[in-house]
């Protein structure tokens, strides 16, 4: 064996050992949510679930406990896409408004607008949670799905601005100034030309988005309780719960469960998150 | 009247000034070309006309009518962009329907309009492609129907053919200045190649530092640029520009080039100039001789004066040999018969038409006579 071959094998064995040793921890949640309780006390951690059950997967999403409400963690789960859809929404379509303002219709003190947007990025969420607790409360909408959107909208703003100013600044200006003399106006040069022109920023936008909103924690624990609160709230309280026996494979399915939207929106957008990723360094 | 009138302009991006004082007019159906070194302020000139960049002072009129504060869309311009400026989400047919829409005309109209339009410039069969899946002569074609489906009062060109290849450059060149000579448009066009200044204009604008340095036929500018700039910048290979003092002896008034070897040659000035010559006798001037008008010896004429120089680079360029020399301390190009045979550093004869030679001062660079 030529001493090429056997550093290239001892390569590939030290990335697939790495590899299975970061897919240990979502092999052990997917195999113990098919374990049954039994099982899962006498039974290794590791080991394959002798007899596979979905009943876990049935009581996480139906009857599990959390706190004193036993209705299982669907309702936090829909809780969790009604803030989600908007709160990305409401971020994304005006971060690409402020990017194309930022970009093509640049104002005095353009700059320093963008400055404290971008500024916003870097406030470290604990130092605001008491003046937004107060300002929610004042707006009426504390412990609401619609006081999360709100926050989420704020806090996104700065990222999506960023993210579609740095996209616009690579986009040609002679097609902005093409279409103004086509006589397309402020808002038809962004519906017709610019938006359209932006799927890869649109793609990051809203997986980044989609991702910071869903799995966040602290807005979700902080302005919601019981009813209204997020699934990644719910989900702690699900844990944290201590009737009876540890219900692990019931924690680990609901877990799954509160992961997947992030894990499906990445399996399906993440080719265009890579690709929009390396759109901005790569002139075309 | 004047069909665009410009006067005045003043263009300022904080403190610098862009263009300074910038007068010209241009009648209806002809063809102006901008041309310039680049930075010299010609494309801010084109967005200016465009109105996509404001006036620091003076009056823009089209057609008689103030237009400083018109907005682009409102100046019924149409402008055809290096990049092309195509729209990348559309296809060819929406790209050219896209102006059309916006000015609201009614569907059948512009969709005669661009059938007729895309006929006449050969991408008929293009219509329903994205602006990627085109060539770039194709995408060239495409923001000309843009254009021309407008049927606006005037066309801008900014530098349009700088990002074609040499080969389709010269092809779409003879495109445009066809099409001009059939719909008889009025087009201001930005280029920095001169060659495309030369064939397309009716009247050349050059411009340098933000000044307007002259405004004249192609031909005129040619034979007659107003100073050194013009003379350098428009001719390729330049006008040679040799120092020289007019001295008089007992029969006329003459210069004198010196070769290499210090070889002193007297030539006398034209009759045509002697008039102007005898005031700036023993004054420093500057000699102003085409490559053209530097050539090979072929037959004896009263213009034609004849003189030694050591031949150093050859340059062929297939329907062309030109020659340099060291005549007066510079560097002189000289356009000789592809066939004709010399070495390097050989003494060879060197005839100039003195019916072409111009005189500059070399203070204020001006042409003088």
């Amino acid at each position: 064996m030529s001493s090429n071959k056997f550093w290239r094998s001892l390569i590939y064995i030290t990335l697939l050992v790495f590899a299975a040793f970061y897919l240990l921890p979502i092999y052990v949640m997917l195999t113990t949510s098919f374990k049954s309780v039994d099982e899962i006390r006498t039974g290794h951690i590791l080991s394959w679930p002798n007899v596979f059950t979905t009943d876990a997967w049935g009581k996480a999403w139906f009857d599990a406990c959390i706190g004193i409400s036993c209705e299982g963690i669907n309702k936090y789960f829909w809780n969790s896409v009604k803030m989600v859809i908007p709160a990305v929404l409401l971020s994304t379509l005006p971060g690409a408004f402020n990017g194309y303002v930022l970009t093509k219709w640049r104002f005095p003190g353009h700059n320093i607008v963008f400055g404290l947007l971008l500024f916003s990025c870097f406030i470290p969420f604990q130092i605001v949670l008491i003046p937004t607790a107060t300002v929610l409360g004042k707006l009426g909408i504390a412990d609401s799905t619609l006081g999360l959107i709100l926050v989420h909208m704020a806090y996104g703003l700065g990222f999506t601005t960023l993210f579609f100013r740095n996209f616009y600044q690579a986009f040609p200006d002679e097609l902005v100034r093409a279409a103004r003399i086509d006589g397309a106006g402020f808002f038809t040069i962004f519906w017709r030309i610019m938006l359209p022109s932006s799927g890869p920023i649109i793609a990051i936008s809203v997986i980044w988005q989609f991702t910071n909103i869903w799995n966040d924690f602290l807005f979700g624990a902080s302005f919601t309780s019981g009813a209204n609160s997020p699934i990644t709230v719910a989900l702690n309280n699900l844990a944290n719960s201590s009737t009876g026996a540890k219900e692990y494979n019931v924690d680990m399915a609901a877990a799954i469960y509160a992961a997947l939207p992030t894990l499906v929106a990445y399996v399906f957008a993440g080719k265009y998150f890579i690709k929009g990723l390396l759109a901005g360094s790569v002139k075309g | 009247m004047a069909y665009l009138e410009l006067s005045n302009i003043v263009k300022k991006f904080g403190s610098t000034l862009v263009l300074d004082d910038i007068n010209l007019e241009i009648q209806k159906g002809e063809f102006l070309v901008l041309v310039g070194p680049s930075g010299c302020g010609k494309s801010t000139l084109l967005n200016v006309i465009a109105g996509l960049e404001t006036l620091s002072a003076g009056k823009i009129k089209m057609n008689g009518t103030l237009v400083n504060d018109y907005e682009p869309k409102d100046r019924d311009i149409a402008m055809i962009f290096q990049s092309y400026a195509l729209y990348p989400n559309l296809t060819v047919r929406e790209n050219i329907s896209f102006g059309l829409q916006n000015r609201k005309l009614p569907k059948s109209d512009i969709e005669n309009r661009v059938n007729n339009v895309s006929k006449q410039l050969q991408i008929y069969h293009l219509l329903d492609r994205k602006p990627a899946q085109l060539s770039g002569g194709q995408r060239q074609r495409v923001a000309m129907g843009r254009a021309i489906s407008r049927n606006p009062k005037l066309y801008l060109f900014d530098e349009p053919l700088s990002n074609l290849d040499a080969k389709l450059r010269i092809e779409m060149r003879m495109e445009i200045k066809l099409l001009h000579q059939r719909v008889k448009n009025t087009v201001v066009y930005v280029t920095h190649d001169q060659t495309e200044a030369m064939t397309l204009a009716d009247k050349i604008a050059l411009l340098n530092n933000g000044k307007l340095e002259q405004i004249d036929t192609p031909m005129n500018i040619y034979k007659k640029p107003a100073n050194i700039f013009v003379a350098g910048f428009i001719g390729s290979p330049s006008m040679n520009l040799i120092p020289i003092k007019l001295a008089q002896d007992q029969r006329e008034i003459y210069f004198t080039l010196e070769n290499e070897k210090g070889t002193e040659f007297k030539i006398y000035v034209p009759e045509s100039k002697r008039k102007e010559a005898i005031n700036h006798l023993d004054k420093e001037l500057i000699l102003g001789i085409r490559p053209e008008h530097i050539t090979q010896p072929k037959k004896d004429a009263a213009n034609l004066k004849t003189l030694q120089a050591i031949r150093l680079m050859a340059e062929p360029t297939g329907s062309d040999l030109f020659y340099s020399f060291n005549i007066n301390g510079t560097t002189t190009i000289g356009r000789y018969q592809p066939d004709f045979v010399s070495k390097k550093n050989e003494l060879i004869a060197v005839q100039i038409n003195i019916d072409n030679i111009l005189f500059f001062e070399p203070n204020t660079s001006n042409l003088l006579f």
